[in-house]
């Protein structure tokens, strides 16, 4: 290691080279052993100004960081600055060291990204996360009992009409075998919305574990669930690649591909296809059918939790899975679409960042991603 | 001898446990089913203590059907007690629940459960899964032979 070059004060001017910014504002820089800027991004220049810091004082804050790092260790750490107005910031920064062939650290690699303003966090913000937490876990806690506590009682609802239906066989006529029918049928419909309520609550709570997904492949896979009872047609365009939670957006596309094949038109030839491109910095995707279709007017409708645009007798269904349709995609900072006429097909879309949005802000930054 | 094996059902519900006994009754299953309210009761018959003191602790039930959700022990402690004791340690023990929470489940085999069996709301259903846990368990399933204490 040395000792020169763990105390030479970092410089922030301009480098030689500058960085294009796919970094999702995360400010990079790279130093050599004089602390000389090699290398930086805009958004390295940018936190440079805003921060106020001047060089000599970033390097105060981080000397002991910087010696440990030109000795070979990865740091992650966190650090507050204030800006020229007098606004806290949190920062986390790791710093690693670039080695040449021989193994020797020449330069240092420095990436940082704002944790949480301090302004926003004295007090309030943290009275509003507490809340959130309590109000998250007692939200578990409720599904977690309408899990357990709210299908016992449907259960025997069911069982002991169904007994009394089988013992009671002889001496009942038509009209109350009907009226038990019609108990059952019940205890077993709100049997199903718990299940898919429940189903909508896990998928707006679970954690996320984002990866780069292959789409054409993941439908494929929904397509082996959910495409067996389809007579007609299924083809996939070769869809663009996305960062996403895969299961999450596996459950979108067993949502949307059962929609297509539950409303295909009775008595033509169905086809279901499915579609996909980048534009404007998005990935869209599209399932286009030629099923019945839906009223225009009431396309807005369709996203929203327990609203059906088709009654019971005519397709079957709970107004639930759109709503889980549009949850997945706004987790990911994206957007959902339907465009459709009354017997003319349908086409249901949804939209994600091309760009990964993750780790979500107020989430620590590590460069392997390891640490979650 | 398999015919005169119970079955101890751990249920704190009434309803659950006349449920459950129809279901096996209507899948044609002639063990007779021993029933526990909680897991209190349910181990001192397993360890032959208190109230079942004097029973033969290695005449062990031919299956266990054991709730998570019971009063002043878990489903999930009762299944600890028993793992932990080389006397019953081999007794088949299906979770028969109604939760399907992934927790739950991870649990209960983490537990050394043999099985995890949501009921299911449908009855027609239930008697239909209890056919197929009694044709396994008690026909198929080839249990631990009896230990020399």
């Amino acid at each position: 290691m040395n000792a020169d070059s763990s105390n030479a004060v970092l410089n922030s001017t301009r480098p030689p080279m500058s960085l294009t910014d796919c970094t999702q504002g995360v400010a990079t820089a790279t130093f050599g052993r004089e602390g000389e800027l090699l290398l930086a991004n805009h958004a390295w220049q940018l936190l440079m100004q805003r921060s106020g810091v001047g060089p000599a004082s970033m390097s105060n804050l981080l000397s002991p960081h910087l010696a440990r790092a030109w000795a070979g260790e990865v740091i992650n750490t966190r650090i507050q600055l204030t800006d020229r107005q007098g606004v806290g910031c949190d920062y986390q920064i790791a710093i690693e060291g670039l080695q040449d062939r021989e193994g020797q650290v020449i330069a240092l690699l420095l990436n940082c990204r704002v944790v949480r303003d301090t302004a926003k966090s004295d007090g309030r913000e943290q009275l509003l996360q507490a809340r959130l937490e309590t109000v998250t876990r007692e939200l578990d806690d409720l599904c977690y009992s309408i899990s357990h506590d709210l299908r016992a009682p449907l259960r025997a609802i069911d069982g002991f009409s169904g007994m009394l239906e089988r013992r009671a066989a002889e001496r009942l006529d038509e009209e109350d075998k009907r009226l038990l029918g019609v108990v059952r049928d019940s205890g077993r419909t709100v049997c199903r919305l718990i299940d898919k309520l429940l189903l909508l609550s896990r998928i707006t709570n679970q954690p996320m574990a984002p990866s780069t997904t292959d789409m054409t492949s993941l439908v494929r896979d929904a397509w082996l669930d959910v495409g067996g009872e389809f007579g007609g047609a299924f083809e996939v365009d070769t869809l663009p690649s996305v960062w996403c939670d895969r299961p999450l957006l596996k459950q979108l596309w067993l949502q949307l591909l059962a929609n297509a094949i539950k409303y295909r038109q009775a008595g033509s030839d169905a086809h279901i296809t499915i579609r996909g491109r980048r534009e404007e910095g998005e990935c869209l995707y599209e399932v286009c059918d030629n099923g019945v279709g839906f009223d225009p007017r009431y396309a807005a409708k369709l996203f929203k939790v327990f609203q059906r645009l088709h009654g019971p007798d005519e397709f079957p269904g709970d107004g639930i899975g759109l709503a889980i349709v549009a949850r997945i995609a706004s987790r990911h900072g994206g957007r959902v679409w339907a465009q459709g006429e009354r017997g003319q097909g349908a086409t249901f879309g949804f939209a994600l960042p091309q760009e990964a949005l993750f780790p979500a802000p107020g989430e620590m930054y590590s460069p392997a991603r390891s640490g979650h | 001898m398999s015919n005169e094996q119970i079955i101890l059902l751990v249920e704190d519900s009434d309803a659950d446990a006349e449920l459950t006994a129809m279901a096996f009754q209507e899948a044609r299953i002639g063990n007779p089913i021993l029933r526990m309210r909680n897991g209190l009761a349910a181990l001192d018959y397993l360890f032959a203590q208190g109230a079942h003191a004097g029973r033969d602790v290695t005449d062990i039930p031919a299956v266990v059907l054991l709730d998570l959700n019971l009063p002043l022990m878990s489903g999930l402690e009762v299944l600890r007690a028993i793992r932990g004791d080389t006397r019953i340690r081999h007794l088949p023990v299906i979770v028969l629940t109604s939760s399907n929470e992934d927790k739950d489940r991870l649990e209960a085999y983490d537990h050394f459960a043999n099985s995890y069996v949501q009921k299911p709301v449908d009855y027609d259903q239930f008697v239909q899964a209890s056919r197929q846990l009694g044709l396994y368990w008690l026909v198929l399933n080839r249990p631990a032979p009896r230990r020399d204490v």
